[in-house]
């Protein structure tokens, strides 16, 4: 479903992303979050495995909206933070990133050096 | 509110660490979140928890700071390149003129470094010495060291652990084709631990080496015959051109005149040893014990392990205090003077680099007036610009940094085609410098040189930048505050004053070359004493044990005189020294007067005919002549300064000298001869007549011809051939040729700083053309409105140019004020020139004023030629 921008651009140009970059572009998938909600989601669903610090999670912010994969919105009067939520474009980068990993699994498992999910 | 935590003050502490940009982004939402963070921790109660939210926020901070500045940097970069492409050619103008000033700055530092810093290329070049026996008055600024005096300085001193003495030698190596007269060194014992250098080939000079020579050294000095070397070590270059680079050529043996010598080793590629560059060959010496009063070998030491330099100088000067006490008649008066090599390699040159520095800076002082004017003029023109961004949220420090940027930009490009320059100009330029410039051939542009561009590139980037950013700051604040009328006053200004500064620089520079211009004229119209058209000056080469005998050296000498003298179109021909070479002997005469006088004299050991060749002219008697010999009464020719000096007011013929128990004649005065120092004033000198001198070399024959010299040499060296076949001739050159080379140095200076000067006083001129211009098309509506008025185009013309006219002349003040501070400075350059001569002055405001003014009525004949009516439209 790698959809073009509105510029045209390919989301596949964009990839391979950093694990990093996909891991916050991963948990706005399910909606919009400010930057601390960012950073406890990603730690939790990875188990503490990934824990991004603010400074690296404001760089990516930044590319990703100068690069137009997220969009900002103010979250209310009274608090200074912004909410970040995935752009249709960056919903195509973050799927295509999705598959990409998927593919590469699935060259592991013919390989036989992961085995396959049972029922797959 | 409530007070920050110490936790988010330090955090915040933290984030300065960030570009301000990113901070006025980011800052705020990044605390909040790390306020959260920590109130998870704590709520979890969970100190290890602390720690790692800690150490991941400061690893996270180092980790992405840089790559934010970097990023900006880049962005700031891609944003300049913009610009710079939208002005072609600005941008062209701004590169050119950078390149031009750090490319001529990295060619000069590129020589000065080597020859005034760089190390000598040899192992621990920091603990070489020279050893120089000095006088103590200074009068005589002695190179040379008496083999004697070294001998006990070897043994006495503990500071060195090794010192080599190194003399000049001259061989002729016969073998296939013409025999080749080479240029050599020999050296003591101590000369490969000075210099342990690893050899391309062979080995190094062993005690047997110096076994036989050691033996007959030590035996009485008179009627022996000097012992040969019989082994060289030869330099990379002879034996790739003598001996094709072959392997065997090691152990060969060869001959040098009629010794038999064995080559024992190869040089290392590219081995030059300061002072003897054009060296050959090196042979062992053990020098002969020709008492302490004879200096004329060169000394190295290297200090021992540990030793630094002054605690040398400590042990020597007691050293040189007690062989006074023990020798006074040969050291009294005289002291041990240790230098560092590579600075003593450096010292005749200091001067002639710094100066070369000085008008290499001064080019590229004038080139950074010119970027920043070009900038500042930018800057107005930008005001919109600015003021738009300055608007739009772009704070102050974001435009300077923008500004910086540009500048920065424009440096780097200036910075690779100045590398680029500099490539090219430093081969040109060690051409240019005096042929006895030490290490020419070290002289590259290597990792320090590229270093110094860059650093002088970005030096100069931040330095255009600042005066630009300010010019852009403050016309964007004043826009905004709706002040725009007057901000291009200040930057009107500071251009103007950038302007009178290249003047003034250009025109210190043109009164150096106005001074060296009228040094090289003073030099050209010296009085040589001798004539140097159609004379040709051939180098001989009687060497080797069969003219050790007497007889035989002055009959070659004659018969080569007879019949060089008989070939047609001769006019005279004859032996004696060099002329403006080296080659004089410093001897003691005594007047045989009441009471007797002693004095001091050159002495020129010439045959007859030499003098006639040379030119000389006779103010009273006679020349040498074939009738001066051996067994005749001795006779001396002296010269004019000798005739005034010591007999002062009367009439030297006839009077009688004596100097080694013999009595010489005056029997006649020639005008003084200037010789290799063209400038110095020539010195009492004391013409003697070959036969009458038979221990003495002579070692040039001199022909002068009715026209062509050159075209006698085939005669000469077929006469040659029959005397002797084994004979080289060597350094052929026409007097014509030796005194342009010995005029060489000045002219070359005088080319370089003239160079410069016309860079300087093209930037200038480009430069004050720019401010011109500029302000031409600021009044442009102004002189529509004059012309509707009824001025003439005069009136036009003059109003333009009077705008120029100010700064031109604050310049020309300024210059002249800066040319007479600094004339301390040309004052080591300058020959039977004040450096305050007017002349100079005068030339040099003439030649800028007159730039300055034609690049004044390029814009102003320009404005005559406005159509009012176009001109009002643009209001």
């Amino acid at each position: 479903m790698a959809s073009h921008d509105l510029h045209g651009r390919d989301p596949k140009a964009l990839l391979p992303l950093t694990p990093a970059v996909f891991h916050v572009l991963l948990s706005l998938v399910d909606g919009q979050k400010h930057g601390y909600l960012i950073l406890k989601e990603v730690a939790e669903r990875t188990g503490g495995e990934v824990e991004l610090s603010t400074g690296t999670l404001y760089g990516i912010v930044k590319r990703l909206l100068a690069d137009g994969l997220i969009r900002e919105s103010a979250l209310g009067s009274t608090d200074r933070r912004r909410a970040y939520r995935l752009t249709d474009f960056g919903r195509g980068v973050a799927h295509a990133e999705a598959e990409r990993l998927r593919d590469l699994l699935r060259s592991a498992q013919a390989k036989a050096l992961l085995a396959r999910p049972s029922g797959a | 509110m409530p007070q920050p935590s110490i936790a988010e003050r330090l955090f915040r502490a933290l984030l300065r660490a960030f570009p301000a940009e990113f901070r006025g982004d980011y800052g705020d939402q990044m605390t909040d979140d790390f306020r959260d963070q920590q109130a998870d921790v704590v709520a979890r109660n969970r100190r290890a928890g602390q720690w790692r939210l800690w150490m991941r926020t400061i690893v996270g901070v180092m980790n992405r700071a840089p790559r934010e500045h970097l990023d900006i940097l880049r962005r700031d970069a891609a944003y300049a390149l913009r610009q710079l492409r939208r002005r072609p050619a600005i941008t062209l103008g701004a590169v050119v003129t950078l390149a031009v000033g750090l490319g001529l700055n990295t060619a000069v530092f590129g020589l000065a470094s080597t020859i005034l810093w760089r190390s000598l290329p040899f192992p621990e070049p920091d603990r070489l010495v020279v050893i120089h026996e000095i006088s103590v008055d200074g009068s005589r600024e002695g190179t040379s060291v008496s083999a004697t005096n070294f001998a006990d300085w070897e043994t006495r001193s503990r500071t060195l652990e090794a010192m080599t003495l190194v003399g000049r030698t001259t061989q002729t190596l016969l073998g296939a084709g013409d025999p080749e007269l080479l240029i050599g060194r020999r050296v003591s014992r101590g000369f490969f631990r000075v210099l342990p250098i690893q050899l391309e080939r062979g080995r190094a000079f062993t005690d047997q080496d110096y076994a036989p020579l050691e033996a007959t050294a030590a035996g009485p000095i008179t009627d022996r015959v000097t012992p040969e070397p019989g082994v060289a070590i030869i330099s990379h270059d002879l034996w790739q051109r003598r001996f094709s680079g072959s392997a065997d050529a090691v152990g060969r043996t060869v001959r040098f005149g009629k010794t038999s010598v064995e080559i024992i080793g190869v040089l290392p590629r590219g081995f030059e040893f300061p002072g003897a560059e054009e060296a050959e060959f090196w042979q062992p010496m053990v020098p002969e014990n020709a008492g302490r009063r004879a200096r004329y070998l060169s000394a190295f030491g290297k200090l021992a392990a540990g030793v630094a330099l002054p605690q040398a100088r400590h042990e020597f000067d007691a050293i040189s205090a007690d062989l006074a006490q023990l020798y006074p008649r040969a050291n009294q008066g005289f002291r041990i003077r240790l230098t560092e090599w590579r600075d003593d390699v450096a010292g005749p040159m200091r001067g002639y680099l710094w100066l070369l520095l000085g008008a290499a800076t001064t080019v590229l002082l004038i080139a950074c007036a010119s970027i920043g004017n070009l900038l500042l003029a930018q800057a107005s023109g930008r005001r919109l610009e600015f003021a738009t961004r300055s608007a739009l949220g772009a704070s102050r420090a974001s435009l300077v940094r923008q500004m910086l940027t540009e500048a920065l930009v424009f440096a780097a490009l200036g910075g690779v085609f100045a590398l680029l320059l500099a490539f090219w100009a430093l081969p040109v330029l060690t051409r240019l410098a005096p042929a006895d410039t030490p290490r020419l051939r070290e002289i590259r542009v290597d990792g320090l040189v590229v270093a110094f561009t860059a650093a002088s590139s970005i030096a100069v980037g931040l330095l255009c930048g600042v005066l630009a950013s300010i010019a852009a700051a403050t016309s964007a604040q004043s826009i905004r505050h709706g002040t725009g009328a007057d901000v291009r006053g200040p930057a009107r200004r500071f251009r103007a004053a950038l302007t009178v500064m290249q003047i003034a620089l250009a025109l210190s520079l043109a009164v150096g070359t106005g001074l060296l211009t009228r040094t090289l004229r003073a030099v050209a119209a010296l009085d040589l004493g001798f004539s140097p058209s159609n004379v040709l000056s051939i180098g001989l080469t009687p060497t080797g044990p069969q003219y050790s005998n007497v007889g035989v050296k002055t009959q070659f000498e004659s018969e080569l005189e007879t019949r060089a003298r008989a070939l047609p179109g001769v006019i005279a021909a004859g032996i004696g020294s060099r002329p403006l070479g080296g080659g004089s002997f410093l001897n003691t005469f005594t007047i045989v007067d009441n009471p007797p006088r002693t004095v001091d004299a050159s002495v020129d050991v010439v045959g007859p005919g030499y003098l006639e060749a040379l030119g000389a002219r006779l103010s009273a008697g006679r020349f040498i002549t074939t009738g001066d010999t051996a067994t005749g009464p001795l006779v001396a020719v002296i010269n004019r300064a000798a005739a005034l000096g010591w007999w002062p007011g009367s009439d030297p013929l006839g009077r009688m000298l004596t100097t080694d128990e013999k009595r010489l004649q005056v029997v006649g005065v020639v005008e003084d001869v200037r010789r290799n120092n063209l400038e110095a004033e020539p010195s009492p000198t004391v013409y003697l007549a070959t036969a009458q001198s038979p221990n003495f070399w002579t070692n040039n024959l001199l022909i002068r011809t009715s026209s062509d010299a050159r075209a006698i040499l085939p005669a000469v060296r077929e006469i040659m051939r029959s005397i002797d076949r084994d004979q080289a001739l060597a350094r052929i050159t026409t007097l014509e040729d030796s005194l342009r080379e010995a005029t060489a140095p000045r002219r070359n200076l005088l080319s370089l700083v003239g160079v410069f000067s016309a860079m300087a006083l093209l930037l200038a001129v480009i430069g004050i053309y720019s401010v011109v211009a500029e302000s031409f098309a600021q009044r442009i509506p102004e002189i529509g409105v004059r012309m509707a008025l009824g001025a003439t185009k005069t009136n036009v013309i003059v109003l333009i140019v009077r705008h120029g006219m100010w700064l031109i002349v604050a310049g020309t003040l300024l210059g002249l004020a800066a040319a007479m501070a600094f004339n301390r400075v040309m004052s080591a350059f300058v020959f039977r020139v004040a450096t305050t001569d007017p002349a100079a002055y005068l030339a040099a405001v003439l030649c800028v004023a007159a730039a300055a003014l034609a690049a004044c009525l390029l814009p102003a004949t320009r404005a005559a030629r406005v159509d009012p009516v176009v001109a009002l439209r643009t209001e």
